[in-house]
């Protein structure tokens, strides 16, 4: 017989020695930390550079200097053009309005002077591509672009005849006179907020530089950001009150000592900020951070929320004052919760800009009925549910959730079972390579947590206390050189982010406490988004090959606290076509299935039950994909 | 633990790595790590030798005496040791000296 002591003992052994394991599925079995060198290293040009190089060859090769800049603007038909004519310097938007005649704006017409010079030159210009992948254009008394700017590889020399010369120069009188008129009236706004109404401004901006996905804006040629290369701004990098950061180093500072770049900077984040919350700024990414930009996004807002039906018409600003467009930005703000009853918001993103656009989608149609039909027919052979659509078996769910904590098939829980088999059904129904969700191991350590209101002790729950399920497609290992064990490691190495993701998120719904102020979180995400070429920046989304997805969040309710963002199911493509606004509202509502069986076990586990998640960890995807042939493809 | 946060301090300010340690230090392969900052948040007080830039999670090896907490918690295994190491550059040790007591 042991002794207690000596049970404890051994099994503190036995935990460390499990500890000191390699969570890698290939690796499994192995001390973690003893392999000589990694299974692969990606090429340090992989990803963004790597486009940007391929963009670049391309536009050299074009045509015409429409045909370059348009490749250069699309970024090889991978961005809308839109977004990168906003990311151009006013002197060099006036260039391109004359000599291809393009601009963003659609108020007033672009003169052009049309074609190559047909007499001699008087000017010879320039293009080129930076390495954050905004299009740079030469332009008079500026210099070689090469000397101002990191490029990716020379310029195009672009010649300039006498008439596109004269309407540049009047074009440029017209620009800069604007912007100088927008960065007075940014100044006197800010005088009037008051020297500590300008500090809140700049505790605000921090708090949501901190809080949300990085992002790249541009004042001129300055660069403001916290995400690639030298940061500027509050983020992972650059810790709250860091003298590099942008914003902390204004605090303080008499108004009159702020550079023009750092007043628009303020005012621009605060009327995007002020429309929406700290996510409206990814709107923005990429692009000039300048008062007619922030006045036409609100705008084209604004008509967006007012196409939709129902609730107060949102009226225009009356100009462009940052008076009124602060207003604006408040009735946007206002506006914008009954349009999300009305219709489904979400949010395109353009992986290469990080360039977000708010989308409001249209109804679903017949592809998204089908998508549902086919999830329902497998999701009623596989669980014990039964009706039409996902809102009919989740009133099944509700109406019987007792399952969701018993055992069901492989696994300890009904809960783990419905996660896993809607995941493998969205996986074939939407043909995907790769599908999961995510969520909180215990749900009664959160119950006993909240009934305690003990938030320090949500905070100190690190990446072990979340899941994720991720189901691939067997053929998806052609991604990851054929062999099922690589594409077992990618998959945990997915598994491990989400859970990563819902570790940074929990702690963004729990009351400011000194605790969760201190902790590293992001605001949690409440709408869906659609993303394309997102395979460029993000090591993981580099390697793991994560090309098109669309992410759908959910909320969980537990002791009648809503917690956003609690779960969602992810798509991802590796390859092939991206996927549509009908994929996303059909992948939603399948979200929101998993959602409602989660929020019922929540319910169980107040009863007195025990739901927790004990799937989902290295062996089971190692097991499930490198160890079960075909059958991951359900 | 005053004495060990004395130890940081000095081999921040001299931006040099301890003669005592015997281990060479770890070193975080970009290529397979998720920046899920794990390692950041478990690398002991007295080393702070983890950092975030930019796209990257890096390991200072003047600071990393080569004990394993960090490879303990690790997701994915991708913390190897580096025993050919190289300086860390200025720009990175200005950023650093700002962690020392009192500037963080």
């Amino acid at each position: 017989m042991t002794m207690p002591a000596r049970r404890n003992v051994t099994s503190r052994r036995v935990a460390m020695a499990q500890a000191r394991q390699s969570r890698r599925p290939s690796r499994l079995g192995m001390p973690a930390g003893v392999a000589r060198a990694p299974d692969r290293v990606l090429d340090l040009d992989a990803g963004f550079p790597e486009l940007l190089a391929r963009v670049w060859r391309e536009a050299r090769t074009a045509a015409d200097l429409t045909d370059a800049v348009q490749t250069l603007l699309t970024l090889g038909d991978r961005v809308p053009a839109d977004v990168q004519l906003r990311a151009l310097r006013p002197a060099e938007e006036c260039a391109l309005r004359v000599l291809c005649g393009i601009s963003w704006r659609t108020d007033d017409p672009s003169p052009s002077s049309g074609g190559p010079p047909t007499d001699r030159p008087v000017f010879l210009g320039s293009i080129g591509l930076t390495t954050s992948g905004r299009i740079a254009v030469g332009v008079p008394s500026q210099g070689p672009l090469a000397k101002q700017e990191d490029l990716v590889d020379g310029v195009i020399r672009v010649p300039w005849s006498a008439s596109a010369l004269a309407d540049y120069q009047g074009e440029l009188r017209h620009a800069t006179q604007t912007l100088a008129r927008s960065i007075v009236d940014c100044r006197q706004w800010l005088a009037a907020e008051g020297a500590s109404g300008r500090d809140d401004l700049l505790e605000q901006l921090k708090e949501a530089a901190l809080r949300t996905a990085p992002f790249v804006l541009y004042q001129e040629a300055r660069r403001y950001t916290n995400f690639r290369e030298r940061n500027n701004l509050s983020g992972k990098t650059l810790w709250p009150g860091h003298p590099d950061c942008a914003l902390s180093s204004l605090r303080g500072v008499p108004l009159e000592l702020w550079s023009d770049s750092d007043a628009a900077m303020v005012v621009c984040l605060t009327l995007l900020t002020r429309s929406a919350g700290y996510a409206r700024i990814e709107e923005a990414n990429g692009t000039q951070l300048t008062v007619d930009h922030v006045a036409e996004l609100l705008e084209r807002t604004r008509r967006t929320y007012n196409a939709v039906p129902g609730g107060p018409e949102v009226p225009p600003a009356a100009s462009t004052r940052i008076e009124q467009l602060n207003a604006l930005a408040g009735a946007l703000r206002e506006r914008r919760p009954s349009v999300g009853q009305t219709a489904q918001l979400y949010r395109e993103i353009y992986g290469p800009l990080m360039h977000k656009i708010e989308r409001v989608a249209a109804a679903p149609g017949q592809a998204a009925r089908k998508a549902e039909a086919e999830l329902c027919a497998v999701l009623r052979e596989r669980l014990p549910v039964a009706g039409g659509t996902l809102g009919e078996l989740g009133a099944g769910l509700a109406a019987t959730p007792d399952w969701l904590s018993r055992p069901r098939g492989d696994f300890g829980t009904g809960l783990e079972a419905v996660v896993y088999e809607t995941v493998t059904a969205a996986r074939r129904v939407f043909d995907a390579d790769f599908a999961m969700s995510r969520g909180l191991r215990s749900l009664p350590k959160l119950v006993q947590a909240l009934r305690d209101e003990d938030w320090p002790e949500i905070t100190r729950w690190d990446l072990p206390d979340f899941f994720c399920c991720v189901v691939p497609a067997l053929a998806a290992r052609l991604f990851f050189e054929d062999k099922t064990a690589r594409l077992s490691d990618v998959a945990w190495s997915i598994s491990a982010r989400m859970q990563y993701n819902s570790w940074h998120f929990l702690a963004g719904n729990l009351p400011k406490v000194p605790e969760v102020i201190a902790r590293d979180y992001f605001v949690p995400p409440t709408i869906p988004d659609i993303s394309y070429y997102s395979d460029q920046h993000h090591h993981g989304h580099v390697a793991a090959r994560v090309r098109f997805s669309i992410r759908s969040p959910q909320a969980v309710t537990v002791l009648g606290r809503a917690f956003p963002g609690f779960i969602d199911l992810r798509l991802l493509r590796c390859e092939g076509p991206p996927f549509s606004e009908q994929d996303l509202l059909a992948a939603h509502r399948t979200s929101a299935f998993i959602a409602r069986a989660t929020s019922l076990a929540a319910a169980l586990v107040a009863a007195g039950e025990n739901v927790t998640v004990t799937s989902f960890d290295p062996r089971w995807h190692w097991e499930k994909i490198a160890h079960s042939g075909p059958k991951i493809d359900g | 633990m005053p004495e060990a946060r004395n130890g940081r301090q000095e081999r921040v300010m001299t931006r040099s790595r301890s003669d005592n340690w015997r281990k060479p230090p770890r070193r975080i392969e970009s290529s397979e790590c998720i920046t899920c900052d794990m390692c950041v948040r478990n690398c002991p007080e007295e080393f702070g030798a983890i950092f975030d830039r930019g796209l990257d999670v890096i390991i200072i090896p003047e600071l990393c005496s080569g004990c394993p907490a960090c490879v303990l918690v690790c997701p994915v295994d991708c913390i190897y040791v580096d025993a050919d190491w190289s300086p860390t550059g200025n720009d990175m040790w200005t950023h650093i000296e700002l962690t020392l007591e009192g500037t963080k």
